[in-house]
């Protein structure tokens, strides 16, 4: 049985937006009424709706992601793929949540080693082949858990903290828990969550956010989802699955 | 009545040996215990500097990182309350599991691709820090709350950091922190791909240095919640040392390089101060990073002019311990605690002749401060990271807030 995370609902009330990057399918769900509907800072024509996911660009083609996420990154094609999903993911939910990252303080948490440790054995072993005396620094950078979190905020200018935090039981839950104390001792005006590995991520956008400004029904579809996320065992669900619920929310709705 | 977050205990290893003492003793004497390595094959490496903790008994199905904590928080089991959270820090954690399985894997491929064995993939998951938090929870009989906090090598500070909110929220009256990170192929071969690494122990602050050297540290600190009543009568000269602010931020310049105007550190350490209610210059001294690389630490000198009207000491431990990672915010903010308690500003070994914008403010002699017994010394302690990340934290001793 899914374990319940009632301490954690005072957090989850500050949840602005939700953006998901899969090989496959990408989208973004939006809690606040009008926020985005006002936004100057469309990404594109197609994003700027509230709740939306379509089939995912070919990130190896040459015009990305500069048309996913309207700017073109430097050394895009070099980064592990966790990074890619990540940025992506990170860009949508920005976009989202209508944040703006030259006006706003914006921090980073992440809470799944998958990625890691994907990075550290890649790094590892290519060391090795190449006769154990020389490394590749721009593999031994990404071997650190908040190494994704650095591209994202080296290429979307996010100022605010920037931490790996991963709870023993509900990391999840934890992750929001913590960004909404980083909002309220004000070292950080907005967070955004990450939820990725090397074959999805999910970028959870918190933020202050009036009653009146909710829409009170795709946050109770946040609360129930986070509320019921881990399965059997106990785990929290892979960014995988909980893209894949997060696009079945947005076709259902 | 003010919950304030106060160091109760703590305990470390570093290369100088067990305990504060030995540490002290040898930043304060000038010794570093940066010396030529043979853990692995550094001699394949161009340089082969490192501090690692000297007889540490590592049984072959372990790591280096348990071998120091077992041994540091055994002393400790069964003795706290079992519902006490707990923060494990780290950077790489326990990476000789990735290690072995990869040298593994990669020796047995060596006839055919065919014949290869399977990447033990089991074998290198035991590198997860959240393994190594259970076994820490299982060692200690904790049944609480418990995370791993990684920001690269500002980890350890932000553990403290979040330890501290938990206790001055009230969601908890004491928390343990756990830090540590050894000395690996996997990193010594990563910072020598980066060039960072200097050819002669690490000199921070010095106008000569070149880069850091690798170090190994492991150390606990338990942080509680300690109300607070105002006594102006209180003329106490040694007292408790409290953490009263704490801040971080990011650069969002350069995964590897460091902001050059200082810019994320400040940011970190005014947020920091802003929280404790004092100002900069109210600091008695900075521990500072001081990695000895070039740019990081005129990056932090930087920081500290800007916001510092008037010199102001600062040290680095890193010229004696060398940079130990996840665990040089704990280090380095234990001796900070210790610094104030003696009203001693330690040295920074390895210092010869200081940077040009270091010469008012860096010393290779202890420093004595003043005793006041009016208002309470502070001290700031900041990290810097891969990725740009920055923290930092306002220490207070004495009497008042």
């Amino acid at each position: 049985m899914s374990q319940n995370i009632n301490t954690a609902n005072h957090a989850i009330h500050a949840i602005s937006a939700i953006s998901w990057f899969t090989p496959t399918q990408h989208g973004s769900l939006c809690t606040a009424s009008s926020a985005l509907l006002n936004s100057s800072q469309s990404i594109t024509q197609d994003t700027a709706l509230k709740n939306w996911c379509k089939p995912s660009p070919d990130l190896n083609a040459p015009d990305q992601p500069a048309s996913l996420l309207g700017q073109s990154v430097r050394y895009f094609q070099r980064m592990p793929a966790e990074a890619r999903y990540a940025l992506c993911a990170a860009g949508l939910a920005i976009h989202a949540a209508d944040l703006n990252p030259v006006a706003t303080t914006i921090g980073l948490l992440a809470g799944r080693f998958d990625g890691t440790l994907a990075a550290n054995i890649a790094y590892f072993q290519d060391y090795l082949e190449a006769g154990r005396s020389l490394a590749r620094g721009n593999m031994f950078v990404y071997t650190l858990p908040t190494s994704v979190l650095g591209s994202v905020s080296v290429v979307l200018n996010l100022r605010g903290p920037a931490f790996y935090l991963d709870h023993e039981q509900l990391p999840l839950q934890s992750l929001i828990t913590h960004a909404s104390y980083l909002i309220s001792t004000r070292e950080s005006q907005a967070m955004l969550i990450l939820w990725s590995d090397a074959s999805a991520a999910v970028c959870i956008a918190v933020g202050a956010m009036p009653d009146h400004a909710r829409d009170q029904r795709t946050h109770q579809m946040l609360m129930d989802l986070f509320n019921h996320d881990n399965d059997d065992a106990g785990n929290p669900p892979s960014p995988s699955a909980l893209a894949h619920r997060l696009q079945q929310q947005v076709t259902h709705s | 009545m003010t919950v304030r977050a106060r160091i109760h205990a703590f305990d470390l290893v570093t290369a100088y040996g067990w305990g504060i003492d030995p540490l002290w003793r040898g930043l304060n004497t000038g010794q570093t215990a940066i010396a030529p390595t043979k853990q692995f094959a550094a001699a394949d490496f161009a340089i082969n500097l490192a501090a690692t903790v000297p007889d540490l008994q590592v049984p072959a199905d372990s790591s280096r990182v348990w071998a120091m904590l077992r041994r540091l928080l055994a002393p400790l089991a069964n003795t706290l309350d079992p519902q006490t959270p707990v923060i494990l820090a780290t950077t790489v954690g326990e990476i000789e599991f990735v290690e072995k399985a990869a040298i593994a894997h990669v020796g047995s491929a060596a006839t055919t691709q065919a014949d290869a064995a399977a990447f033990d993939h089991a074998l290198a998951a035991n590198a997860n820090p959240k393994i190594l938090l259970g076994r820490i929870k299982n060692l200690l009989g904790l049944q609480g709350n418990a995370w791993v906090m990684s920001s690269a090598c500002a980890s350890s500070t932000a553990a403290i950091s979040m330890a501290a909110s938990l206790v001055t929220q009230g969601k908890a009256t004491n928390v343990l922190v756990v830090a540590a990170d050894a000395l690996s192929e996997f990193v010594y071969a990563g910072f020598a791909a980066l060039s960072s690494l200097s050819e002669t122990p690490a000199s921070p602050f010095d106008a000569n240095r070149t880069g850091l050297s690798l170090g190994e540290a492991a150390a606990w600190m338990l942080i509680t919640s300690d109300p607070y009543i105002e006594n102006p009568h209180d003329n106490k000269t040694t007292s408790p040392t409290y953490i009263t602010g704490w801040g971080s931020s990011s650069d969002a310049s350069h995964m590897t390089a460091p902001d050059p105007a200082g810019g994320g550190l400040c940011r970190a350490i005014s947020s920091a101060c802003t929280m404790a209610h004092c100002l900069p210059s109210d600091a008695a001294f900075f521990a500072a990073h001081g990695t000895a690389t070039p740019y990081s630490d005129a990056m932090e000198l930087a920081a500290i002019t800007a916001l510092m009207p008037k010199p102001c000491p600062v040290f680095s431990i890193k010229g004696g311990i060398g940079h130990t990672l996840g665990a040089a915010g704990i280090t380095q903010l234990l001796v900070a605690h210790h610094a104030l308690q003696l009203h001693i500003v330690p040295p920074t070994v390895g210092l010869t002749t200081p940077d040009t914008n270091a010469q008012h403010c860096v010393s290779n002699q202890p420093i004595v401060l003043p005793v006041s017994q009016q208002k309470p010394r502070l001290a700031i302690t900041t990290n810097s990271g891969f990725g740009g990340v920055n923290t930092a934290i306002i220490l207070s001793n004495g009497v008042g807030r």
